[in-house]
This record gives C-alpha cells, structure tokens and sequence, in this order.
C-alpha cells in the first residue's frame, strides 16, 4: 500500500473540537475509573504523588489497580514484571492495526506509549468511518487527552479520596457502551467479516471467562480470537480472489 | 535499600514492560520490513473481533456471576445496539445507554 498523503488541514480549533468529542466518552470511563484508582492508591498508603507518577509513567487502567497491593507489600521487581507481563500482553495485539498508520506520525513514540485499550477503541473508529485516515493529525490530540483524563482522575481520586459527595456508581458503563458502539459501526460496515470475527471474538470470550475466571481469561481469549478470526479472514481473502 | 526506592523501581518495571508490550508490533513491522500480506489480512481482521472480546471483558462481572447489575447492564446494552442502529450518533447511544443504566441498577 503506497503512503497516501492526503490529509485535511483542520484548524487547531478545528483538531481540538473533533479530538473532544471522539475522547469524550473515553472521559467519562477515564474520570470515574481514574477516582476509584486514587482512592485505592490512598487507601493503600501512597500520596496523591504516586497517582501522578504511575498515571504518567506506566499508563495502564486495568494494571495499576494491579500494582497497588504490589507496591504496598514491597513485591520484588520480577514479580512486578512477570505480573505486567501478564495483565498488559494483550497490547501486543494492539499495535497490530496501526503499523502503517502510526508511520505517517511525528508524535509515533507517544502514540505507542499511549496505545491503551480505550485509546485503541477510539482510534479504530477513527479509522473506521475515515479509512483514508485524512484526519490522522488529531490522533495524538485524542491520545493525549485520554492520558490527561486518566491522569486528573487519578490525582482527584487520590486527593479527596471516599469524599465524592455524589453517588455517581454506573456511571463507568459509559466505556461499555463506547465498545458496543464502535463494535456495531465496525460490524455495519463490512458485515461479511466484521460480523463473523466479532461473533468469533465474543463467543471465545464467555467461554474462556467460565473456563479460566475473570482474571485470567483475557489473554487465552485474546489468542484463540486471533486464530480464528485471522484464519476466517485469510480463507474469505482467498475466495474473493477466486471470484475476481 | 530504602522502599520508597523499590517503589519507584516497582512503578519504572510496570512501566518499562508495559512499553514494550505496546511497541512490540511496531519493532517487528513498523520499520522498512512490510507486513507480509497475510498478516495484514488478519491484522485489519482483528479489531472487530478484539472489540467484542472487549465488551465481554467490561461485562465479565455481570456474565460470570448472576447479580444485581447482571439484567441491568443485558438490557443498556441491547439499548445502546438499538439506539444506535437507529439514530447512528455515537455521543447520543453512549449518553443514552448510560443514563439507562444508572436508572436501572438503582430501581432494579
């Protein structure tokens, strides 16, 4: 595939409107997610400078929950990096779909370090209803305003910590729904495959959730998804190429 | 050594391994190497199916164990499908479905 350079010049104005409302939902997830992180954080015995330097440095909602016991009892550095390793290898996955998108970045090593499973949500819609990807400069705004959300949630939970006068539960359903939303735009544009593998995908979802808990399903799903949906597509792609 | 050390060297592994889990892909094709056509095919296969695993993933709650937030979180999500089917507004299906769901764990 050749480098198409196209690319619509936005305004800054213009780049930061669209980067807000493709984010926006992700903000929602971010905040609240991000409170109850620093509420934890707190309540473990770290000051809210902890919350500001994992958010910062690491960047990974699902894992710092996980680090916090293990900063706590002082784990040793392998067990923190065999425990990463663990929770955070379905990224590998991620980068997968941006390869060639990420090389017409200035901003690439950001993008990469930024990639989390909501960032890449929001992007794969980005690319979905812009294949030409005309307004790729407003990626690395989305990124960096997911990372900012997630940042200030943390830092707010860990500074008034269980004093959030507002019962605000349910309110993180908002990065579900923004899943099932991407997901059904990505199925109603190309059903032939998208609808397939996304059956593929959520089918050896649940049955590996019964199968190895909800700790530790996510990577065995991840790699029976991409067997299968890869060895669909690749079968599909042949036919087409039959037919043509 | 002191442990506010060990904490910040805790905090740089978690960074460290992460980081290089998400450039993983990028090392291996990001450079000159092209993908080679196969891959691509199932690499521009994957995100459909990765976000299905990913809407398990944020119900794996509700899915495994039978609780009060179970029915609630079927329903705003089936919702969220219909809403958006019908208007195709994204900001709208999320707002929606949310609201619905924070009604419904609270009167369920």
């Amino acid at each position: 595939m050749t480098h198409r350079q196209k690319r619509v010049r936005i305004g800054s104005m213009g780049k930061i409107k669209y980067a807000f409302v493709k984010s926006f939902p992700v903000m929602c997830g971010y905040i609240f997610l991000g409170i109850a992180f620093g509420v934890v954080l707190t309540d473990a015995g770290f000051n809210p400078l902890w919350a500001l330097f994992m958010s910062g440095a690491v960047y990974a909602g699902s894992m710092q929950f996980v680090m916090v016991p293990l900063m706590a009892t002082g784990a040793s550095l392998v067990t923190m990096a065999v425990t990463t390793l663990f929770v955070n290898v379905r990224h590998v996955f991620y980068g997968l779909s941006f390869t060639e998108s990420f090389k017409k970045l200035k901003s690439k090593p950001y993008m990469i370090f930024g990639l989390t499973d909501e960032t890449y949500s929001v992007l794969c819609g980005c690319k979905n209803e812009d294949p030409d990807e005309e307004k790729i400069d407003t990626w690395p705004l989305i990124t960096l305003f997911d990372q900012l959300y997630w940042v200030t949630g943390s830092i707010l939970g860990a500074i008034l910590g269980s004093f959030i006068p507002w019962d605000l539960t349910g309110i993180d359903f908002s990065m579900t729904a923004l899943f099932v939303v991407i997901l059904v735009d990505q199925i109603r544009k190309n059903v032939r495959i998208a609808g397939p593998t996304a059956l593929m995908g959520g089918i050896s979802a649940v049955i590996c959730l019964f199968i190895f808990g909800t700790d530790k399903f996510l990577l065995p799903t991840l790699i029976i998804t991409v067997l299968l949906s890869g060895t669909f597509s690749v079968v599909m792609a042949g036919k087409g190429a039959q037919h043509e | 050594m002191s442990s506010t050390l060990h904490t910040v060297l805790l905090v740089l592994v978690a960074a460290v391994v992460t980081l290089i889990l998400r450039a993983l892909p990028f090392v291996i094709f990001g450079g000159k190497r092209k993908m080679p056509a196969k891959i691509k095919i199932v690499a521009d296969s994957l995100p459909p199916a990765v976000m299905a695993v990913l809407v398990v993933f944020c119900l794996k709650g509700d899915i495994i164990t039978y609780g009060t937030t179970t029915v609630p979180a079927l329903i705003s999500c089936t919702f969220v499908v219909l809403v958006h089917l019908w208007k195709k507004n994204t900001l709208l299906s999320i707002f929606l479905g949310t609201v619905l769901y924070m009604v419904l764990i609270r009167v369920m």
